[in-house]
Order: C-alpha cells, then structure tokens, then sequence
C-alpha cells in the first residue's frame, strides 16, 4: 500500500468519528472522571469506610452528572453528583468533587480538576454561595491528559497553582504521560506528583497511595483509633 | 523518504486531522514541537522510550534555553511525523480505555449496597459557562464497529510510518 492509499484510508477511518473525542476538554473530561474514580476506588477499599453519590441537594442518586466545562460547588443546578466518603466513627464526612473552583491565598479562584474536602465546608460554601478555601481542602488533584510528552510549562503552572493554593493539605500533579523534565521539576521542588497514570499502569498503586495519605491525615487528626 | 516528502506527507496528515475536527490534537502536538525534545541538564540524553518515541529519531542541533533549567533537542523532520502518528495513536487507544475505565469503575456496586453502583454518567454544561463538546457517547465507543475501525486506523497509522522510515 503507499502513503497515498494509506492517508486515503485514514481519512476515511477519521471521517468515521473512529476518534470520537472532538476537543481537548472532551478528553479531559474522561481523565478526570478516571482519576475521580480512583478516589472513589481508595475510598471503598478502606474497610470502615462507605462511598456514596449525591447531587447538590445532597439527596443520593445512581445517575451521575458530571461538567462539562469547570464550575462551583455551590452550582444552582443541583443536578451535579459527588461522592459522600465516610471513613470511620468519628471522622467528619467528606466529599469528592470533579471541576470546581477553590479560593486561593490571594482569594483569586482556581479550577480543581478533582478536589476532597469535608462536607461541613461544602454544605457552608452551598449556603453562603461561595468557593471552598484552599486551606480547608484535603486534596486538589491537577489531571493532565495528553496525546505527547508533558511539557514542562504544565509542571511550572503546577507549581505556581500549588503556591497560591498555600495551605492545602494536599496537591497532587496527575498525568497519563512521562516526561523526564518534568519529574525533575516537580522533584526537585517537592511536589507530589504521578505520571504515566493509565489504566492498568503499574502507576496505579501510587496514586492511590497519594490518596490515601490525604485521608489517613484527616483521619488521624480526629480518630487516630482507626488505622486507616 | 528524503526531508520534502516527510513534510509533506506531515502536511497531509494534519489536514485529515483538521478535517475531522481534531484540531485538538495538532494543538498538543505543536506544543510539544516548539518545546523539543526535554533533555534534564546534566544527565545523558533522556531515553526515548519515555516519550513513546523510538530510538532512531533523529537529532538536530543541541539549544540551550537562558531562562529553563532544561535543555531540549528539536525535533527532525521525520521526528515531527513520528511524534503526530504517535499522537493520533495515544488518542484512539488510550481515550476509550480510560473512557471505559471510568465508568465501569463507578458502576461497580456491592450486594448489601455499601458501595452503591451509578447506573448513568452524563457530562452537562454548568451555569454561566461556554457550551462545550461533551465526550462521546461510551456504547458508541465501545460497540464492536468502533472497536473494528480502531484497529482499522491503528494499522494504517503503523503502516505509514513504516512507509515513513523508508
């Protein structure tokens, strides 16, 4: 077959929707629903812990809704899900989010891709129509999806978002590609980061031990009893 | 293939990616042009293999960037080519794996309920914000016509590139 054939084959295969993802947020969508997913994984793998799914009148639901363009917690459709982590007797409620902006210390916003935080904060932000404080979050995770090798300007971005986020609990650099310039970035100045995060990737285990770190945190600092 | 014919088959390509609404993807791959290849300072060459490219790529002249700690090698011609079709591939496999992933991971529930399963996943715009293209429908993506295509295009792609080296 020459290049011709072959280019006249793939136009055709294209002309098909055989990629059916049109625009890079359509892909971002579904890394972050995969990284969501991986909290809401750690979570249930915890023996005292329970996870469940509620929108934003906090009424449970098995219909999930996520956005499709970044948005705030307290949303006025409440169609939107999150998930409702319990971890154990004593150890205040949590909630997953994906896509919702964050105050920062400058009190500028700054989009989560997937963020935890306790539900007291979510319900106050809820009522009062306004974005959760960095401090108050347990964990921001930044999902990077990409068709190429990072670029190290992503890595800088994190580190500036991580800087403003000041005292977050937790952050956390996630992308399905490597890169060595930007391990080195983020190692060099101690951030936490996984990269190569696919599905199946030996990678996997790592970020949820990230994860799970996040929430041993909180659950030690109000029931150190339960080994989380 | 000599310089000329790597571009413009580099050319040609971009277009059906155009064509297909699939800008997104030259976007990223152009990003990752323009940066070169990442190379740390003060360490060997950085291994391919972590980049998804092959060994042969090839390199052009070394520049050092003022401003970044890193250093980076540009991408060849035939590095520009290889770097889009690897492109397209990441995209047709990884995407409906991590699509499927998702939410076969949120489905999973538990008989005496403690994990509740989600029976729907939808994407919808929130207030105030710019319409925009919602991911594809996952049966759609996953139906044995698509998956068929897939393998389609990951064969062409292969192919081409092979055409590519010559």
């Amino acid at each position: 077959m020459s290049a011709a054939d072959l280019l006249q084959e793939i136009r055709s295969l294209l002309q098909m929707e055989t990629i059916a993802y049109t625009s890079e947020s359509a892909a971002d969508d579904v890394y972050e629903g995969f990284i969501f997913a991986q909290v809401v994984e750690t979570a249930r793998s915890i023996p005292t812990a329970r996870v469940h799914f509620a929108n934003g009148n906090g009424e449970p639901t098995k219909d999930l809704a996520f956005r499709l363009s970044p948005g705030r917690l307290y949303s006025s459709n409440p169609a939107f899900t999150h998930a409702v982590i319990e971890l154990g007797s004593g150890i205040p409620q949590l909630e997953a989010h994906i896509g919702v902006t964050v105050r920062g210390a400058t009190e500028v916003e700054h989009e989560c891709d997937v963020l935890i935080l306790p539900t007291e904060d979510a319900d106050r932000c809820r009522q009062n129509r306004t974005s959760p404080q960095a401090g108050r979050c347990l964990l921001a995770v930044e999902c990077k999806y990409y068709t190429n090798p990072l670029e190290l300007s992503l890595a800088r971005e994190f580190a500036g978002l991580k800087s403003d986020l000041g005292s977050i609990r937790y952050a956390l650099f996630a992308a399905n590609r490597g890169s060595p310039s930007v391990k080195k970035f983020l190692s060099g100045r101690n951030l936490h980061h996984e990269l190569t995060l696919l599905p199946n990737a030996p990678s996997i285990p790592d970020l949820k031990w990230h994860i799970r770190a996040a929430f041993k945190k909180h659950g030690s600092k109000h029931n150190p009893a339960i080994d989380l | 293939m000599n310089v000329e014919e790597l571009t413009s088959l580099e050319t040609e390509l971009r277009g059906l990616l155009t064509e297909a609404w699939l800008q997104w993807i030259l976007t990223q791959v152009d990003a990752a042009v323009s940066e070169g290849i990442p190379e740390p300072e003060g360490t060997d060459p950085p291994d391919q293999a972590l980049f998804g490219l092959p060994d042969h790529f090839g390199r052009a002249r070394r520049t050092v960037s003022k401003k970044a700690t890193v250093r980076s090698v540009p991408y060849t011609p035939q590095g520009r080519l290889e770097l889009l079709i690897s492109a397209i591939e990441n995209a047709t496999v990884e995407l409906p794996e991590i699509h499927e992933t998702f939410f076969k991971s949120l489905a999973q529930g538990s008989d005496d309920d403690t994990r509740p399963a989600a029976q729907s996943i939808v994407f919808l715009p929130d207030e105030d914000t710019r319409p925009l293209p919602a991911p594809p429908d996952l049966e759609s993506v996953m139906s044995s016509s698509a998956r068929f295509n897939r393998e389609l295009l990951l064969e062409a792609l292969s192919l081409l590139r092979e055409e590519a080296r010559g």
